[in-house]
């Protein structure tokens, strides 16, 4: 074999390669980036890419922006539009949402047209330890927000296999795999359902709850420090400030992780995540052990609640119906009430760390033994 | 811009390449030249535009004090050449201080004086540990009457080439002006290409592959974790010495490709450096014309400005030498602690020689790269208690915890304080990362390194297949989010 050869055959291979995989990410579209192809929408789209898209192309046409990660997706924009009449929602929540990101959203729609009149902050605990930006191909910003060139946004998405988004695709398309729930999108509102959970949970719930592992009370919590939760503290609070300035009303919501996640914090992060949102901005808080965070039923898994649980947060915090929820089920902080709340987490950390420390036995029922405590709205 | 994203190996290098060679062909050796000056100026520029002006500035900067310098010497003017020398020193070690070590400096001040002085938060332009070296060795030399070549368009090119611009190999104008001077390589050489890229997908593997994948478990075990159990500090640290060796000198073999491809050689970096069996030699290996130049423009004249060259100074020279090159790794004291264990290991070393006793070869390897990975700690360490939170939990002091699997077997360790459990959890790792960590030693330890790879290629189906799998492997990774460890020096 002569070096020329040699050259000819790897360099045949290589740019081969590239025409293969461009053709084939092409077609099969993983993460719905073209929506061009036969198989436009199913699998794992990116809704930091299109959300933003669409209401480039829906300018001003919404009045209130609901923040979030995925967790916000089940507080529905028809609910809220329900409660304050006049108003027309769009639902911002993107997967694994963080303040980076919400920040981020945020400058970028000001700075382009968006005249929203209130925006809605809806954080998860997870801010403790997860911040910035996101690696994972559907979990990016597109250029528009970054600013960065389209032809090395869409070519790096062209000129890379991705595994997961390809096999779940080919998966649902060729071998009849369910689809990922993002296929039941509501591109309208931002919004999409769990159709696949809702089916398993009304054939058994039980065994829901178990093969979906739900059903989870081990203690585990971790300490994560300070470094990252001040960068997000630091964001949120930039957040609020350009939205005040702007003259938009701002309300931040701390969304109720399930028992399972609850079980993973460590105490002192969570009130310095209370008290440090307390210093920017009153909240409401639906974390901590209550009569919903402890209710498996609610949950798809250890942060996704039902729709059921975000009709019940717009209820609460826009002034709908709450006869029927539960009492310690959200509760607005700010700096005269945020004293008497350490006081109330410290109680319930301490009865969760008694409770769950040492373990428990199968059929034991965490909201049972909650609310025969004296920790309960009838305790209280 | 990365040489592992998909920009540079899809577009920028298959296109600078490609048009090199058609323009040499068509307009001649000066054209070709300056085309590759605009392509190592988009190569730099595709960071941050604005700082490609400083790149611009430091190069003008530089080539004028030197010719100015040359013209002084040439004139007798030995005065005006070592106040333009100094000048021209200043101007660089005054940029590097500048932009690498003025919050250092500040915060520094603030802790001992008290003070409040607000922080600059400057960005570190790319490279610019590097380009700075070089021209400051092209300074030295050319006041000491040593740089013969001169053009501007060799000297722009040396400095701003851009294989080695932004993270070395630390190049000497002696060996690359010269090259870029010779007008024949701008003739497509088969065997330099066919070799380059080789070499090149070899360094891809290194970096997308191995380093890239080490990277978690050196988060998980340095950056996250609150303590570390014996086993899990000892994975955590050999995981960062391999991923800085297999990411550095994957850069390395990145850069020799793609420059041989243009048919210019670059240095010699690396050498199998955890294979030495001294610290001596270890320096021999890693890093070699890092080792050089701190040798040939740092410690020699500290040594000269002794009045008497003695073991001792020679030794003092030696750890400040090390000290300094701590320092110019990164502006904190984790980088300086650093150079100040390589420098008493030096020191130690020198010493034990001196003795002339031998010591069997496995115990010379096991203590030398203990070392150096002891010491990789207080290199990654963010702070102190990282640094010490690792080393602490190799030697024991957070406990000692083996896998369930073998309480059975082992219980009667239970009695000695040795606990049974999930040992690795703290470093996101399993057991399979032991086996992994085993073969990359065996690899770095018997196999043959990159170079020797590429020295001894030969165009065959073999190296055929094993560049195509390498390929393959690589493409897969391209494109995920990654930076080169040297980036930040």
């Amino acid at each position: 074999m002569t070096y020329k050869g040699w050259l000819r055959a790897v360099l045949s291979i290589f740019f081969g390669t590239l025409m293969a995989l461009i053709l084939f990410n092409l077609f099969v579209d993983p993460y719905d980036f073209f929506r061009i192809g036969p198989w436009k929408g199913s699998g794992l789209t990116n809704e930091r890419l299109w959300k933003i898209e669409y209401l480039d192309s829906h300018r001003g046409e919404f009045d209130l922006f609901y923040f979030g990660s995925s967790t916000a997706s089940q507080v529905y924009p028809e609910t809220i539009e329900s409660l304050i009449p006049g108003s027309s929602v769009y639902n911002l929540g993107v997967a694994a949402g963080d303040p980076w990101d919400y920040q981020r959203m945020l400058t970028y729609l000001l700075e382009n047209g968006q005249t929203p009149r209130r925006v809605v902050l809806q954080l998860d605990v997870t801010a403790i330890w997860r911040y910035g930006e996101n690696s994972e191909v559907y979990k990016r910003f597109g250029p528009r927000v970054t600013g960065s060139s389209a032809a090395g946004f869409y070519g790096g998405y062209l000129l890379r296999f991705h595994l997961r988004g390809t096999r779940d695709k080919l998966g649902h398309r060729l071998l009849g795999w369910r689809a990922g729930q993002h296929e039941s999108y509501d591109r309208s509102q931002g919004i999409y359902y769990f159709v696949h959970q809702e089916e398993l949970i009304e054939a058994d719930h039980e065994a829901f709850l178990d093969d979906y592992g739900v059903r989870n009370n081990r203690l585990a919590r971790e300490a994560h420090g300070m470094s990252i939760l001040e960068q997000s503290l630091s964001s949120i609070s930039s957040f609020v400030s350009l939205a005040s300035s702007r003259g938009i009303e701002v309300t931040v919501i701390l969304s109720p992780p399930n028992l399972s996640l609850m079980n993973k914090i460590a105490f002192e992060d969570y009130i310095a995540l209370v008290r440090g949102l307390t210093a920017i901005h009153p909240f409401w808080d639906f974390g901590g052990y209550n009569t919903v965070t402890l209710d498996d039923h609610l949950y798809y898994d250890h942060g996704h609640f039902r729709p059921s649980i975000g009709q019940a947060i717009a209820a609460r915090v826009f002034g709908g119906d709450t006869t029927d929820i539960s009492k310690d089920f959200g509760v607005l902080i700010n700096q005269q009430t945020i004293d008497a709340r350490v006081e109330r987490l410290v109680a319930e950390f301490e009865w969760a760390d008694s409770v769950f420390g040492q373990g428990t036995g199968g059929g034991f029922d965490p909201l049972s033994a909650y609310q025969g405590s004296e920790l309960s709205p009838a305790g209280l | 811009m990365l040489f592992s994203s998909p920009v540079f190996v899809y577009i920028f290098l298959p296109v600078v390449v490609v048009v090199f060679f058609a323009l040499d062909r068509v307009g001649g050796h000066t054209i070709s030249k300056s085309w590759l000056l605009v392509a190592s100026a988009t190569f730099y520029g595709w960071w941050n535009p604005i700082y490609l002006s400083l790149l611009i500035a430091s190069v003008l900067v530089n080539w004028f004090v030197s010719s100015a310098i040359r013209a002084q010497n040439e004139n007798g003017e030995a005065a005006r050449a070592k106040w333009l020398f100094l000048l021209g020193l200043a101007f660089n070690l005054g940029l590097l201080g500048f932009f690498k070590y003025a919050d250092f400096f500040i915060s520094n001040v603030n802790t001992v004086a008290g003070s409040n002085f607000v922080l600059l938060h400057l960005v570190l332009p790319l490279g610019i540990s590097f380009f700075t070296l070089q021209q400051v060795a092209y300074l030295v030399d050319v006041y000491e009457g040593l740089a013969k070549e001169h053009a501007f368009l060799n000297y722009a090119l040396f400095v701003s080439f851009f294989p080695q611009l932004i993270a070395g190999p630390i190049v000497h104008h002696a060996e690359m002006m010269p090259q870029f001077a010779r007008g024949e390589q701008g003739r497509a050489i088969p065997e330099n290409m066919s070799r380059g890229v080789f070499v090149f997908i070899v360094g891809l593997f290194k970096k997308l592959v191995i380093a890239d994948s080490l990277s978690s478990i050196v988060v998980a075990g340095f950056d996250q974790a609150e303590s570390l159990n014996m086993l899990a500090a000892w994975v955590a640290s050999l995981a960062f010495s391999f991923q800085i060796y297999f990411d550095f000198s994957g850069y390395t073999d990145m850069a020799t490709g793609a420059a041989l491809m243009l048919n210019i050689r670059l240095p010699l970096n690396f050498n199998s450096p955890y294979r030495a069996l001294t610290l001596i030699n270890f320096w021999d290996r890693w890093h070699i014309t890092l080792s050089v130049f701190i040798n040939t423009y740092v410690y020699t004249p500290i040594l000269r400005s002794f009045k008497r060259i003695t073991l001792r100074n020679a030794m003092v020279a030696t750890l400040l030498a090390m000290l300094i090159s701590g320092l110019w790794h990164g502006a904190a004291w984790t980088f300086v602690a650093w150079g100040g264990l390589h420098g008493l290991g030096l020191v130690v070393c020198h010493l034990w020689r001196k003795q002339k006793r031998r010591m069997p070869s496995i115990l010379a390897w096991l203590i030398t790269f203990n070392f150096v990975n002891i010491a990789n700690v207080v290199f990654r360490a963010q702070t102190a208690q990282d640094a010490g939170k690792v080393i602490g939990g190799m030697f024991g002091f957070n406990g000692v915890m083996l896998p369930t699997s073998l309480a059975d077997m082992l219980s009667g360790l239970s009695r000695a304080g040795v606990e049974f459990g999930t040992v690795l959890t703290d470093v996101s790792a399993g057991p399979g990362t032991v086996f992994a960590l085993g073969l990359l030693l065996a690899i770095i330890a018997f196999a043959r390194n990159s170079i020797e790879l590429m020295d001894g290629f030969r165009p065959r189906y073999l190296t055929l297949a094993g560049a195509v799998v390498l390929l393959l492997s690589s493409l897969y990774k391209i494109g995920a989010n990654s930076e080169f460890l040297y980036f930040d020096f």
